[in-house]
């Protein structure tokens, strides 16, 4: 702290800009005072006192939170933001938010001004990536988590989950419900978490109806509800009368209510937007991993990390299947869902076989998680292409 | 001594409907706009134009004027207070390596070139001063200047705080500057009233 001194005489002088010259010319031949420093600190002349002092309270962290939309766009950003609430009720924080961020040299200016008066960021979107990682370098003394990313250091983290165990269940769903075996499926973007969560969707969709092709979209976009829709468009009027989109909106499924189809969204509950055309999806609970690092970190013992979540742990969930799902099918997804969560089955055992119909996982081999999360090819029944 | 800006125009008023930064003073002279021009005239540079994401700048001066000397930077982070704002600014800004950060708000439309030259000249002629901020009967306000002895404190600010706690405190050594009743540095509720007859700061 700057050594504490003021002027003599006043605790601001104040200049008429007629006397600027003359009176800063007197001023700055005055000596300055040392402060009135009434603030005694530890050591000083003080006694000491007796009494064993209190343990100090521990004092809370300052939390920020950076969406790449809003919370309402009823999917994505909403699920992170009912964890960043259930966060604040049990822990009794107030986080900040900042929504709307591009992934873009933005974040990084983002995250930046937030790490400078923050001790933990959660970066929501997969793109905030290297921008995180080039603060938390900056910035060792805050901690950095970023769901869905590969890349970690000393003070940052990433956080996901198996969400391709509930894209499995919610193709059984689609496979079941289609009348003409012509699913579509909107991606956000060509790269390994939507890739490796339309080949669960087939896989699943193929276990109960192996005529089942699945067509894919790209939108290029996390969360754009016309460019979405549009998509969702454009897979209807190829025929499709079920549609999943890995997206943050519910377009897909208003799209498809008003063609009479069925369709899931992605990250939550989208049943009631239009509760009748609603199939399922993948769901998303963020709250207890949230509070679970945040508490780690209050208490000293948080270590950076890869956490992945899944089925059992909570973060990974299946959303209620729609009303307009008969009960059989309801029944299947349940106990392929327990099956998925006891280890009987794994999503990607083989044989599974790519596109063009070459082996890629033998009969009885297991993809690891490294080869799911670099997966960079489409398994058979996927009609679509992967930019490079 | 090189002096930067930060110009911070993140409020969202509104009168009569019309956002109060594109409210015309002069044709082809809005509230927010004026006194950029004036503080391009000062020597400002760079000057950062601290604005909201979802300000679509119609008040900005013409692309064509002094655009090489000052550039509007977007703050994600506004709503969570003044100095998030101000530390947008700064992290653009401190790059440049300036000795010294003049901060004025975009609601003062009457700042002038020459009060501003005058405050830079006072630091100047006086490095052994913090700030030198502009006054309103007595009480320091914007637009005021920081020597770079107090950059990391501005970094430090938080939450809606602006510098109201520098100017206060005692471990700071600074000036304020009067510029006269009626004069140059009034927020702008003063300048519709006082439009057409604005008065020059007093010398």
């Amino acid at each position: 702290m700057k050594e504490s001194y003021r002027f003599k005489g006043g605790f601001i002088l104040l200049f008429i800009l007629t006397l600027v010259l003359a009176g800063c010319a007197q001023q700055s031949s005055t000596p300055p005072e040392p402060a009135n420093n009434t603030n005694n600190e530890a050591g000083s002349n003080a006694p000491a006192d007796e009494t064993p002092a209190a343990e100090p309270e521990k004092e809370l962290p300052r939390v920020a939170f950076v969406y790449i939309g809003t919370p309402g766009d009823g999917g994505w950003t909403y699920e992170h933001d009912q964890g960043r609430l259930y966060l604040e009720e049990q822990l009794g924080i107030k986080a900040d938010v900042v929504e709307n961020v591009p992934e873009s040299a933005d974040a990084e200016r983002v995250i930046t001004e937030l790490a400078q008066n923050h001790d933990i960021i959660f970066t929501t979107s997969f793109g905030y990536m290297d921008y995180t990682l080039n603060v938390a370098n900056k910035f060792p003394e805050v901690v950095f988590l970023h769901v869905s990313g590969y890349k970690t250091s000393e003070n940052m983290g990433t956080y996901f989950g198996k969400n391709y165990q509930a894209s499995y269940l919610s193709g059984i769903a689609a496979g079941k419900m289609t009348k003409n075996n012509t699913i579509g499926y909107i991606g956000a973007f060509p790269i390994p978490e939507v890739i490796y969560n339309i080949n669960a969707f087939t896989l699943g969709a193929r276990s109960v109806n192996p005529d089942v092709t699945v067509n894919v979209v790209w939108s290029n976009t996390w969360y754009d509800p016309t460019i979405e829709r549009q998509a969702a468009e454009s897979l209807l009027d190829k025929g499709a009368d079920v549609l999943l989109a890995y997206q943050d909106s519910p377009a897909t499924l208003q799209a498809a209510a008003e063609r009479g189809a069925m369709a899931g969204g992605n990250g939550s509950d989208m049943t009631r937007f239009a509760p009748d055309a609603y199939l399922t999806n993948p769901v998303w609970h963020w709250g207890p991993y949230y509070v679970k690092v945040v508490q780690e970190v209050i208490d000293g013992t948080w270590t950076s990390e890869p956490y992945v979540g899944d089925l059992n742990d909570g973060m990974v969930g299946l959303a209620p299947l729609g009303p307009s799902v008969p009960e059989d099918v309801k029944q299947l997804v349940e106990e392929t869902k327990q099956k998925i969560a006891s280890g009987e089955l794994h999503v990607f055992t083989g044989p599974i076989l790519d596109a063009a119909g070459e082996v890629k996982v033998a009969e009885g081999a297991m993809m690891s998680d490294e080869e799911i999360l670099s997966s960079s090819w489409f398994v058979q029944g996927v009609e679509g292409t992967i930019p490079q | 001594m090189k002096v930067a800006g930060i110009y911070l125009a993140v409020g969202q008023s509104r009168r009569r409907g019309e956002p109060k930064l594109s409210q015309e003073l002069s044709p082809g002279k809005t509230v927010g706009g004026a006194a950029i021009q004036q503080l391009m005239r000062c020597g400002i540079d760079p000057l950062i134009v601290v604005v909201r994401a979802d300000d679509p700048l119609g008040w900005l001066p013409s692309a064509s004027e002094d655009t090489e000397r000052w550039r509007t930077e977007t703050s994600f982070t506004a709503h969570l207070g003044l100095s998030f704002s101000l530390r947008c600014g700064m992290n653009a800004v401190l790059p440049a390596k300036p000795d010294a950060l003049l901060v004025a708000q975009a609601d003062q439309p009457l700042i002038q070139a020459d009060s501003i030259e005058r405050m830079i000249s006072v630091l100047r002629e006086h490095p052994e001063l913090d700030f030198a901020a502009s006054g309103n009967d007595g009480s320091p306000m914007p637009p005021a200047l920081f020597n770079k002895t107090l950059f990391p404190v501005l970094e430090r600010l938080d939450g809606d705080k602006g510098a109201k706690e520098i100017f206060e405190s005692s471990d700071y050594r600074g000036v304020v500057l009067e510029w006269g009743s009626k004069g140059g540095f009034r927020k702008e509720e003063a300048a519709e009233k006082d439009k057409g007859a604005l008065k020059r700061p007093r010398k």
